[in-house]
């Protein structure tokens, strides 16, 4: 089996999606009115906190701009593939380097799930370079993006008409496999990142 | 009344007050507070207080107050025009409870319910006169729950002041019944000019809501025909009424919370879950760190 991207619909022209990530999931996929009932209930506090209401409740939020390297993509399967065999076709018809996310009350801080899932990009980074492993893939997909598939499935979207998949692109030929086949531990203090390695293959 | 400030945002809780008269910072004063607003599934509810000198006390009988909800709406607006009139001697504050600010305050997770947010509404108005200068002595409240549990509470944080907290008290007390026209007054201003922001060209907003309250049928009639299948109901509702609630189960999508997942997953779980064979082997269990961060592998969509 396999996928797709198609990106002759983004260009650099295209105006970029704006998103909203929310704490719940809406069982709903396809257009909503999201310009007339939320984004004029968005209020900005001055501080770098956003707030909101969501059916009522309570919604604090910010903006996380991607990791260096990355584009957000809002992607679309137009057609559900038949079979295994058949290649996933997914049609890109927005960008995005930085979207809206949201939280129950709290103010997003440093220690929400997905603020801290970001620098993961940047910790797999350094530890395929010190690994040196050298096998190659010659385009390397990375969806990030559905990795935080409990997140995902949450995203509020414009403009979405059909089934629709966000995913983060890995921006260029990357000539690592980004995850090594060893146990690590990995600590990770403040903005800078150690890696410790110990492998424990035999 | 200028509600000016409150419509220019009309999410957000804004109170809004007349000058102090210089007499109510000499002579000792009475207080009254009452509320309006507090049974409608939609628009503000509005707390409101009005002070005098003790000796203006007949002066208001003279006046003609009584309950706001036995007068009619012109008998209302005029006396309020005459508590206006009357700024030499007496003063009054309201605070309007956007019904936004009522739905985020009832939904939150550690509850927050009418009643304490009733409390803490008149407490912050009492506070704000004592603040402003006024010489109070006596406070005259109509009560919310339990009127002897909260004439306690009420005593408890002012101890110099002569609290009476009774049922009814708009009908026993004037300065209470010339609050609670202050707080009527503004809440039907308010419902009437309300401001929808959801509203567009295209997507127009019915103004026949009836009354507000739940049981009437053309509030719910107006509840049930404005549902949005995503977002509910435009914010002038509240959405922590049962009958706002209802109505969403009812026509809307069904919309999933993180919290109330951990509310199931907190349930006692099962004597049998601790026989049954452990399903995940522990050796392909992620790493913490990825478990912290919901991050998994994969090589495909989601469909």
């Amino acid at each position: 089996m396999s996928v797709e991207v198609d990106l002759s619909g983004v260009n650099g022209e295209t105006a970029p999606a704006k998103l909203h990530l929310l704490p719940c999931e809406i069982e709903h996929t396809g257009p909503a009115q999201v310009a007339q009932y939320f984004t004029p209930s968005i209020r900005d506090d001055g501080q770098r906190v956003l707030q909101a209401s969501f059916r009522g409740r309570e919604l604090r939020g910010g903006n996380i701009t991607l990791p260096d390297g990355y584009t957000g993509l809002v992607l679309k399967e137009k057609h559900k593939a038949v079979s295994d065999e058949e290649a996933r076709v997914f049609h890109a018809s927005q960008k995005f380097q930085e979207f809206t996310y949201w939280n129950m009350e709290t103010p997003p801080s440093r220690n929400d799930a997905l603020q801290k899932a970001m620098h993961w990009p940047d910790i797999s980074k350094a530890v395929s370079e010190m690994l040196y492993v050298t096998s190659m893939s010659k385009f390397h997909i990375w969806s990030l993006m559905t990795m935080f598939s409990t997140f995902l499935v949450r995203i509020l979207m414009l403009h979405v008409y059909f089934t629709m998949h966000l995913l983060i692109y890995y921006h260029y030929f990357s000539p690592f496999q980004i995850h090594a086949p060893v146990d690590r531990n990995i600590s990770q203090n403040g903005s800078h990142t150690r890696v410790k390695l110990e492998d424990s293959s035999p | 009344m200028n509600l000016r400030d409150f419509e220019e945002d009309n999410a957000k809780s804004c109170v809004i007050g007349s000058d102090v008269p210089g007499v109510t910072k000499g002579e000792p004063c009475c207080l009254g507070i009452d509320e309006a607003g507090r049974g409608p599934v939609l628009g503000p509810m509005v707390y409101g207080i009005c002070y005098c000198p003790l000796s203006g006390q007949d002066r208001l009988k003279d006046m003609g107050f009584a309950d706001s909800k036995t007068l009619s709406e012109e008998q209302r607006e005029k006396l309020f025009e005459a508590i206006a009139g009357a700024g030499e001697f007496m003063g009054w504050t309201i605070h309007i409870l956007a019904p936004n600010a009522i739905s985020n305050c009832m939904l939150r997770r550690s509850k927050y319910n009418l009643n304490t947010l009733s409390h803490d509404t008149a407490i912050g108005l009492i506070q704000r006169t004592l603040d402003s200068g006024v010489n109070l002595q006596e406070v005259y409240v109509d009560t919310v729950g339990d009127a002897s549990k909260y004439q306690d509470k009420l005593k408890g944080i002012f101890p110099d002041l002569d609290i009476t907290v009774t049922p009814k008290a708009d009908s026993k007390f004037p300065i209470v019944s010339a609050a609670s026209i202050c707080a009527k007054v503004s809440r039907d201003r308010a419902v009437k000019g309300w401001g929808f922001f959801e509203e567009t060209e295209s997507n127009k907003i019915s103004r026949q809501f009836g009354s507000g309250y739940p049981s009437d049928p053309e509030t719910k009639k107006w509840l049930a025909s404005m549902v949005e299948p995503v977002f509910g109901f435009t914010q002038f509702v509240r959405f922590s009424w049962s009958t706002a609630g209802k109505i969403l189960d009812d026509k809307a999508v069904t919309v999933n919370w993180d919290d109330e997942d951990e509310d199931e997953k907190a349930a006692t779980p099962s004597v049998l879950s601790f026989f049954a064979a452990k399903g995940e082997d522990p050796k392909q269990k992620k790493h913490q760190y990825f478990q912290e961060r919901f991050l998994h592998s994969v090589t495909d969509f989601g469909s």
